[in-house]
């Protein structure tokens, strides 16, 4: 299986490249800073660099370009923890427990664990990769579309299981997300409600979307505080804490290893990834977890379930690059880019042709999780001071920036305009119970939903009956029944024990009065 | 905010909620009502409906079941009581406001009404900081970025 010479050529021509341990770590930290703005995005640094790797070698520019990917799942995290407002959306999960932790304090540990669960993660997909790369390339190219149309369904109604008591309001929130999402002109050539509007034909701008959805219902609260820590002797920066968190990983071994896989595996499936990974991830974890009530107020857990499942990903979405020559996600889109302006083209013969190649792909990428933990725990003892700044002079900074970020996407006015309209809609959502994080699934999921159910009805000669032919739909189909079972009926139960305890626990004279 | 109007206002949202499903499904059916345009849509927008319709039956059934208790208004200040539909408002200003008086002056203006809304008042500070955050950002998407911006005095 192990093509050990092919591994030792990998690790020769990568210490041949003293170029390249140059650029990996200028990589990390490009990717650091655009993942920690929101508004910015791993793939608008990968794009804008991806020019300069023109002038590279092939392995150096890919080392360069993964080691932005690299460093941005990271530091989508930081924005989440500190601000509540995911960097990426793969960091929409780590908010659920890194923002609590930060509110209590905890931020300079949170930190710290969600480094480590991200250094690991991307070290454990990279491994995987190593690992199962020839044989989990077989098992892709059975996934047909009547099985991706029903992951992303599993992905939606996983957001409902995770809101407690608000199950309905947040499929509500879903489905208005997937028709957002269908606005625009379809696979087709049909508009469909874009009034006309030239900028509505791509459809909404999904990134200024969730950056409004998300950070208008915080950063609209916080108008009413004055710093991120209201506790004057919660707002401590200390490299200690942040080296304690990241070493705390050990009691959460358990999470990191379920998330890791989770990323890894979900990452291999094309346009779900890290977005979906750290959110199975989360409500996995969540659902095991022998205290489930303590998720959302800053268990650590949490954390790390997220960030080892989106860092993960990385190294399962390099899978369809090399061993198909399919792009799984816009990071890896732009990487293909690069593969073709150095006249190389992923697929089966990539992998058995330039063995080395990939192996020195995968070897590097493993370094740079090492390079990855040290430069971010140095980029975090500066960003985490943001906790001692007054809010009044820390809002409109990033405000500016998230109105600019969007604008950046589309370079016309529509991003900063959709991003109002979201913000408001973001804080209505929130006054009135419904799943911001739903409406966000249902936007990123809602054109690959409808491609791959179009799909289907083709591949069904005009019927749906693929769904319920095809054996691992029947097995995703039979995931989706018993964990809706299993949810209402846990949540059934939860509600008959707190009546049962309401009533041994009221007054017996008022019961008998 | 009392309860009626707590009500009021998340029965105003499942309003626009549905108004948005219905003009989008009919919207999509005129335009082309073949199956594989509706195959999603249709559905979609069924069942959106229906949870809609049901949410709203049963806020007026149940009004225990509406939203959580209203927030504290802290000090009674302004910001505290009016600051989330301020800061909205202030953000939909700022935004258009981008395509007439440039990104740098809207930048300016929004850096320094928050700033004074969050109560700080002391101007030679507002001025020198929002100078920094308006034209900041502004000068990064043209220079290094290479991103065209409309601009008044940035260049």
């Amino acid at each position: 299986m192990f093509d050990f010479p092919a591994v030792l050529d990998a690790f020769s021509s990568l210490f041949s490249m003293p170029m390249a341990w140059f650029l990996v770590p200028l990589g990390i930290f490009i990717g650091l800073i655009f993942g920690a703005i929101p508004g910015l995005s791993v793939p608008i640094a990968m794009a804008i660099f991806l020019p300069m790797t023109l002038y590279m070698d092939f392995l150096e520019s890919i080392l360069f370009l993964t080691a932005i990917f690299t460093g941005g799942g990271f530091g989508g995290s930081i924005p989440a923890i500190l601000m509540n407002v995911p960097g990426t959306s793969a960091a929409i999960a780590t908010c659920f427990d890194g923002y609590p932790m930060a509110k209590q304090g905890k931020h300079n540990r949170a930190l710290g664990l969600a480094l480590s669960a991200s250094t690991l993660g991307t070290a454990f997909g990279y491994l995987m990769l190593f690992v199962i790369l020839e044989p989990l390339s077989h098992v892709v190219l059975k996934l047909g579309p009547s099985e991706l149309f029903l992951v992303a369904v599993v992905g939606l109604l996983l957001i409902g299981l995770m809101t407690e008591g608000r199950f309905w309001r947040a499929i509500t929130a879903g489905s208005l997300g997937v028709l957002l999402a269908l606005i625009g002109m379809s696979s087709a050539g049909t508009e469909r409600g874009t009034f006309g509007s030239l900028y509505l034909l791509d459809g909404v701008d999904t990134n200024a979307a969730m950056i409004g959805l998300f950070a208008a219902s915080e950063l609209f609260l916080l108008v009413k505080s004055d710093y991120l820590v209201q506790d004057r002797e919660s707002r401590s920066v200390s490299t200690r804490e942040i080296i304690s968190g990241f070493f705390a990983i050990g009691s959460n071994y358990r999470t990191l290893f379920r998330g890791s896989v989770l990323g890894a595996g979900l990452g291999v499936i094309p346009g779900l990834g890290s977005s979906i990974a750290n959110l199975v991830s989360y409500s996995l974890t969540k659902r095991f977890s022998k205290d489930p009530d303590s998720f959302g107020k800053g268990n650590p857990d949490g954390v790390v379930a997220a960030e080892s499942a989106n860092s993960s990903s990385e190294g399962g979405s390099m899978v369809g690059l090399l061993a198909l020559g399919i792009p799984s996600s816009a990071a890896t889109a732009i990487m293909l880019s690069a593969f073709s302006m150095h006249n190389i083209t992923g697929g089966p013969r990539f992998i058995s042709d330039q063995k080395d190649v990939v192996y020195a792909i995968i070897a590097g990428n493993l370094i740079q999780a090492i390079i990855l933990a040290v430069i971010g725990i140095l980029f975090i003892r500066f960003i985490v001071y943001i906790v001692r700044v007054p809010l009044a002079f820390l809002l409109p900074p990033i405000v500016i920036c998230t109105a600019l970020g969007s604008y950046a996407l589309t370079t016309s006015i529509s991003g900063p305009v959709t991003l109002v309209v979201f913000s408001v809609l973001g804080v209505l959502m929130k006054r009135y119970g419904y799943s911001v994080v739903a409406m966000v699934i249902g936007l990123l999921l809602g054109l690959m939903m409808e491609g791959n159910l179009v799909r289907t009805w083709q591949l069904g000669g005009g019927s749906l009956s693929p769904i319920i032919e095809r054996p691992i739909s029947i097995a995703i189909l039979v995931l989706i029944v018993l964990s809706l079972s299993g949810a209402f009926y846990s949540s059934w139960k939860r509600r008959q024990d707190r009546a049962s305890s309401a009533l041994t626990n009221e007054d017996p004279a008022s019961r008998h009065g | 905010m009392n309860i009626t109007l707590n009500r009021a206002g998340h029965l105003g949202l499942l309003l626009v909620f549905g108004a948005f499903v219905i003009w989008f499904a009919h919207n999509a059916w005129m335009a082309s009502s073949t199956v594989i345009n509706m195959l999603l849509i249709g559905p979609t927008a069924l069942l959106a409906i229906c949870l809609i319709g049901s949410i709203a039956v049963g806020l007026v059934i149940h009004p225990e079941r509406d939203a959580d208790h209203s927030e504290d208004d802290g000090d009674g200040s302004l910001r505290q009581r009016f600051g989330v539909p301020i800061g909205c408002a202030a953000l939909a200003l700022y935004v258009l406001s981008l395509g007439t008086i440039g990104y740098d002056i809207a930048g300016v203006l929004f850096c320094a009404a928050t700033m004074l809304l969050m109560g700080r008042r002391n101007l030679l500070v507002i001025a020198l900081y929002s100078l920094l955050v308006g034209f900041g950002p502004v000068w990064i998407l043209q220079h290094p970025m290479g991103i065209p911006v409309y601009s008044l005095i940035v260049e």
